[in-house]
């Protein structure tokens, strides 16, 4: 039974989060919903880092806030491990969710302007019902040094702190219920050009030391390329490309990452470039009244009436690969 | 780890010298809080300090200008005017702080809940509030005492009650806009209940200006309580009360004059202190206003 068990284990490393055909709508005034998220199938496996790219609107940062039951799913499970969320009692999941966290865009509104750093750091320790006030106060004090910060600045307010040091605090903070898997949200888009390299590199040293899951979620297609081992692209609520981030980045199959790709600037003058750059046409349309069939066919320079009558599978096109194209095989869009 | 030098490092200063920065900060708040320690003082040990009885008729000595005997003149029983002053403060102090306490008890959680959780209880409890506040304020006063029966206490629980729409409906402004905030996601997803977002995150950030329309609160319960004796429904003679005396020296104003001072100015000097002991409070409650 037990080498039953490790050997599937092996084969499969363990699914830390699965997400099977999420949906996430919003009811508008009127009647009319907005679909930010519809339908969404992934599993992100541990000690991974899976990267979540889209433009403004794709819906990529409505499924990490689901990732972290701050959104409830209109439609569609999340399960943490093997364990369904929405079948957990209220003191189950409490538990449970401490394991699951979220940073934040924002630094600075990610921290309340009332409370003290040390105060921020020992509050989820305080709410999970963990440890003495002492030892509270040291955990949150290790965990202050550990994001690379001196204790002295436990007994300030966020507002006399820089926005690095404000996001390094947010990870502290984090820190200090030990999760195994944290949805990274824009984490270094609000932040100066000249510390984003060091957090980053700060989240690169937590996962090799305590062994980390993390979703990182950006709109910039190179941190994507650096920090994550598989890469998933969304448009308009939905998955267009899911797979390895080598073989996305270096072969991307479905036309939509092809054209934010080719958009992505490269040190090399236009003129000398091997290939062209792809310009999409019109507008992201709007997420309350979507595209029939394919999210993408009315930008898409391969569409045909097939994307407008029928919404595309999400297929395996090559091993570890997922697309949701019509025309797309392992080699590219083909017609 | 942290090494005992870090430990000593980030030690909190003592409540006390917390305070000893505060009066170094604020010099105003700081006299204001005395002038408020002095109020109080007045009010409790007014048998001790008032010359003569509050209530004793002397119908050989109505409506005297100030003297010796009597500092501040006699009203027209005959009573000591500075001596009802004195023992006044009791009733006054106690009249002000309950109404505001009874508002801030019935509008803060109210407020709160119709703020933070929103959808249909957020509609009602927000109609409610319209409701009671298109009622004039001592009408709806004189009812609700009506109801439940005359007397200081129950007129100024009442007042509370009045006055309490104003402080819910601004708290719940507040609350809607802080529900929002990434700081409140953030002890979410820590597992935090709905009560403790509500203690440690949504009020702390939301009280900011119910303090400040406590302190104007305050001062409009010490002239609420002055319309409701003057109607009989306050404080019940012979007692003496800041508001009953102007009322009852304002009858007798051609005759003297200088009677009103003394409550008036009792009444200005209290509802003063209140607020700037309000502003005071608010920035020391607020850390971005710190050094300011």
């Amino acid at each position: 039974m037990s080498t039953t068990v490790s050997q599937s284990k092996q084969q499969h490393p363990q699914n830390i989060v699965t997400v099977d055909n999420l949906k996430i709508h919003f009811p508008l005034k009127g009647g009319q919903t907005v679909k930010a998220v519809d339908g969404v199938s992934f599993q992100i496996r541990a000690g991974e880092t899976l990267g979540i790219i889209g433009e403004s609107g794709s819906g990529k940062s409505t499924v990490g806030r689901a990732l972290v039951g701050l959104l409830k799913p209109t439609e569609g499970t999340l399960r943490y491990g093997e364990t369904d969320i929405s079948a957990l009692s209220a003191a189950e999941y409490k538990r449970l969710r401490k394991n699951y966290q979220i940073i934040f865009q924002d630094p600075h509104a990610a921290l309340n302007p009332r409370m003290t750093i040390l105060q921020s750091l020992v509050e989820p320790m305080e709410i999970q019902n963990e440890g003495t006030r002492e030892s509270r106060r040291k955990t949150a004090l290790a965990s202050l040094e550990r994001a690379g910060l001196a204790p002295e600045i436990a007994l300030r307010y966020p507002h006399e702190l820089s926005g690095g040091q404000k996001q390094r605090i947010n990870i502290a903070r984090a820190l200090t219920v030990h999760p195994q898997f944290i949805v990274c949200d824009e984490v270094v888009a609000a932040l100066d050009v000249s510390v984003r390299g060091s957090i980053l590199n700060l989240f690169a040293d937590l996962q090799e030391e305590l062994g980390l899951t993390y979703a990182f979620i950006t709109h910039d297609i190179s941190v994507v390329a650096h920090v994550s081992q598989r890469v998933a692209v969304m448009y308009l609520g939905n998955m267009m490309e899911l797979g390895p981030t080598d073989s996305v980045i270096e072969q991307p199959l479905h036309p939509y990452t092809q054209a934010l790709l080719s958009a992505e600037p490269r040190p090399v003058p236009s003129d000398m470039r091997e290939d062209r750059r792809i310009q999409l046409q019109g507008e992201i349309p709007s997420p309350a009244s979507p595209p029939s069939g394919c999210r993408f066919r009315t930008r898409c320079p391969y569409a045909t009436d097939r994307c407008k009558a029928d919404a595309p599978d999400w297929r395996e096109v090559a091993p570890e690969h997922w697309v949701s194209c019509h025309y797309t095989t392992p080699s590219g869009v083909e017609q | 780890m942290t090494t005992p030098t870090m430990e000593m490092a980030i030690r909190e200063d003592s409540l006390f010298s917390k305070f000893g920065q505060w009066c170094q900060r604020d010099k105003r708040g700081a006299v204001s809080l005395l002038v408020l320690m002095i109020i109080i003082g007045i009010a409790i040990f007014a048998p001790w300090i008032a010359p003569h009885s509050p209530t004793e008729q002397d119908f050989s000595k109505m409506l005297m200008a100030p003297s010796a005997e009597h500092w501040l003149g006699t009203d027209d029983l005959g009573r000591d005017v500075l001596s009802r002053l004195i023992h006044g403060t009791s009733k006054s102090v106690y009249a002000a702080f309950l109404a505001v306490g009874v508002s801030l008890l019935i509008g803060v959680p109210i407020g709160l809940l119709a703020g933070f959780l929103g959808g249909w209880i957020d509609i009602g409890i927000s109609r409610v509030i319209d409701t009671l506040l298109s009622f004039p304020a001592i009408v709806l006063a004189v009812a609700v005492t009506g109801a439940m029966g005359i007397g200081l206490t129950n007129s100024m629980i009442s007042v509370g009650i009045v006055f309490s729409p104003h402080l819910a409906r601004l708290i719940r402004a507040r609350a809607l806009v802080i529900r929002e905030e990434l700081y409140v996601d953030a002890a979410r997803c820590f597992g935090a209940s709905t009560i403790r977002l509500l203690v440690k995150h949504v009020t702390p950030n939301a009280i900011q200006p119910v303090i400040v329309q406590c302190t104007l609160l305050l001062a409009l319960a010490l002239l609420a309580e002055a319309s409701l004796s003057f109607l009989g429904l306050g404080v019940q003679p012979p007692d003496p009360s800041w508001g009953q005396m102007l009322a009852r020296a304002y009858m007798y104003m051609e005759i003297t004059p200088e009677q009103m001072y003394a409550p008036g100015l009792m009444i200005m000097v209290t509802a003063l202190t209140f607020n700037t002991l309000g502003e005071s409070l608010r920035v020391a409650l607020d850390p971005t206003m710190k050094g300011l």
